[in-house]
């Protein structure tokens, strides 16, 4: 082989080969999030998780339990109000000690990835890109990092541990990527994962004496399309987000498939919220009042406030 | 204070420390009398702003930070003054006068790091204290708050306060626990209604209006 040949040769494998495969490293870090998908499922695992999120701090115990194609979870919440929460499959229902003093508009401090995150793969991987940064331990178990960083500033990164046998969720932490900012921790302190827990586990401490309601999200799967016509619409969204079906109209919710916000609007001469910004942990709160329409719309979301603010300032009545 | 002190006390005010951001937070704190008292004051602050509104905290008896800390510093003061312990340090240190110099040169810091350690013990429990059954925690009006004030000697920016413009006001200026209760109650339901969403399974809900692709 001549010179000139190794040179070209050495040329396509340094310039050539990675843009011809670039997705080595994102396609092995799509797999693992895949396999978390299927652990958040069908893993059999119990623990105690503790949730940092803005001034809360959560401790929860959790009990996850696959058979026969359903999902059952009992959620109990460790320090402060007695709270349980009983999930099977997209059914929650929370369980407070009987007081005198519960509030059923509460935070349920269920962790930071709803069951949908991994399912959504598909909808988010063009926002966001994957990689994988070596080993560690969490809670005693070999874990595995990956690292999801949005494509523009315009949402936030996670930094996520996985279970190195199972692909289950350790630890997480949801990052504010231009800040280098931790927004939010979730971490397993104890886990156990496989089919040899306690079936009695999964039984309410609660039964008896308590108050329970259902938790939904009001996705209205049923309503016609133009059943209403939208009074007012939000004009710019950042890439990738869409929106979901919901029944009021009141509200609008949107998501990229992993980051998620919501626009309110209060219709109302004098609204119960001034103009304001500010935050809670990762989720942001803008209130303002829009030029057209006889409310104030808020916006509460995951993602960083100079979106959210683009948002706001986006909405405007629609004209018929 | 320095402006990377305040800058971290608003970072850790603001639930957004690092790791390393809350150990170099603890490790300043024994260094730095102006850092304990802004983070007192801050405390001070949200107990006073919290109680009128939680009445079974009016119905218990609390110290509040200040009056930890200053009972950690009387004890403090007591334990260094008191001679049968100066006297059981003498005892400890004099058969071993073989090891002195080594005993002697971790007494220091580790006295140095008692210190401290109680001394961030003292300020937590403080904190604990202040918030009653600790309910704080799983109460979102609380918690949004507890990191919407500032204590008064520190001149620090709220995360917003950078991006703010316009005729917003800056919720370190407003104060979300000024709200009143109706401004509580739906910023409250916003939050919830908002978190609820989120953790349904989305993909099957996902609509496309014609002619208004995003909305």
């Amino acid at each position: 082989m001549s010179r000139f040949q190794k040179i070209v040769l050495a040329l396509l494998a340094a310039f050539w080969l990675p843009a011809a495969f670039p997705g080595t490293e994102e396609a092995e870090a799509r797999v693992w999030l895949t396999r978390m998908a299927t652990a958040l499922h069908e893993q059999n695992y119990e623990g105690v998780f503790t949730y940092v999120r803005g001034g809360q701090f959560n401790s929860m115990q959790i009990v996850h339990k696959f058979e026969d194609g359903k999902e059952v979870e009992r959620l109990l919440q460790l320090n402060g109000e007695k709270l349980e929460i009983m999930r099977i499959d997209d059914e929650l229902v929370c369980y407070h000690e009987k007081s005198d003093h519960v509030d059923l508009e509460h935070h349920v401090p269920m962790g930071p990835f709803s069951s949908a995150f991994s399912e959504n793969l598909e909808t988010y991987q063009h926002q966001y890109r994957f990689s994988l940064h070596g080993d560690d331990r969490i809670a005693g178990r070999p874990a595995i990092k990956l690292g999801i960083s949005p494509r523009f500033n315009d949402r936030y990164g996670y930094r996520l541990w996985l279970d190195r046998e199972t692909g289950l969720l350790l630890q997480s932490h949801w990052l504010d990527v231009d800040r280098k900012r931790v927004l939010e921790i979730f971490q397993f302190s104890t886990v156990k994962i496989g089919d040899d827990f306690d079936e009695t586990t999964l039984a309410s401490s609660l039964s008896g004496d308590s108050i329970s309601h259902r938790l939904t999200g009001e996705v209205a799967s049923v309503v016609k399309e133009n059943a209403v016509k939208p009074r007012w619409r939000v004009a710019w969204l950042p890439n990738g987000f869409r929106s979901v079906r919901v029944a009021d109209s009141n509200r609008r919710h949107f998501t990229d498939g992993l980051a998620t916000f919501s626009v309110f609007i209060e219709r109302s001469a004098k609204s119960s919220l001034p103009e304001m910004a500010t935050h809670v942990g990762v989720t942001v709160v803008i209130s303002r009042r829009v030029k057209g329409i006889n409310g104030q719309i808020t916006v509460v979301g995951e993602v960083p406030l100079a979106t959210a603010r683009k948002v706001a300032e986006s909405v405007e009545p629609v004209i018929y | 204070m320095t402006e990377k002190a305040r800058e971290l006390l608003s970072a850790l005010i603001d639930g957004e420390a690092s790791e390393i951001e809350i150990h170099r937070f603890l490790r300043q704190l024994g260094e730095d009398d102006s850092l304990i008292d802004a983070w007192v004051s801050y405390q001070e602050t949200r107990r006073v702003l919290r109680s009128p509104s939680n009445k079974r905290a009016e119905s218990v008896f609390h110290l509040n930070t200040r009056q930890h800390l200053e009972l950690h510093r009387r004890i403090s003061k007591a334990v260094g003054e008191d001679s049968s312990y100066s006297e059981a340090a003498a005892l400890f240190m004099k058969p071993a006068a073989l090891f002195m110099k080594p005993v002697a040169l971790f007494m220091k810091p580790a006295a140095v790091l008692a210190m401290v350690a109680s001394l961030v013990v003292a300020v937590f429990i403080g904190i604990q204290v202040n918030t009653p059954g600790g309910n704080d925690i799983a109460s979102d009006s609380q918690a949004i708050g507890s990191q919407t004030l500032r204590p008064p000697s520190v001149a620090t920016q709220p995360v917003s306060a950078e991006l703010a413009r316009g005729n917003e006001s800056i919720a370190d200026d407003l104060g979300l626990n000024e709200l009143d209760e109706e401004g509580q109650r739906r910023l409250r339901a916003y939050l919830n209604q908002h978190e609820r969403m989120s953790r349904m399974k989305l993909n099957t809900s996902l609509v496309t209006y014609p002619n208004q692709p995003n909305n």
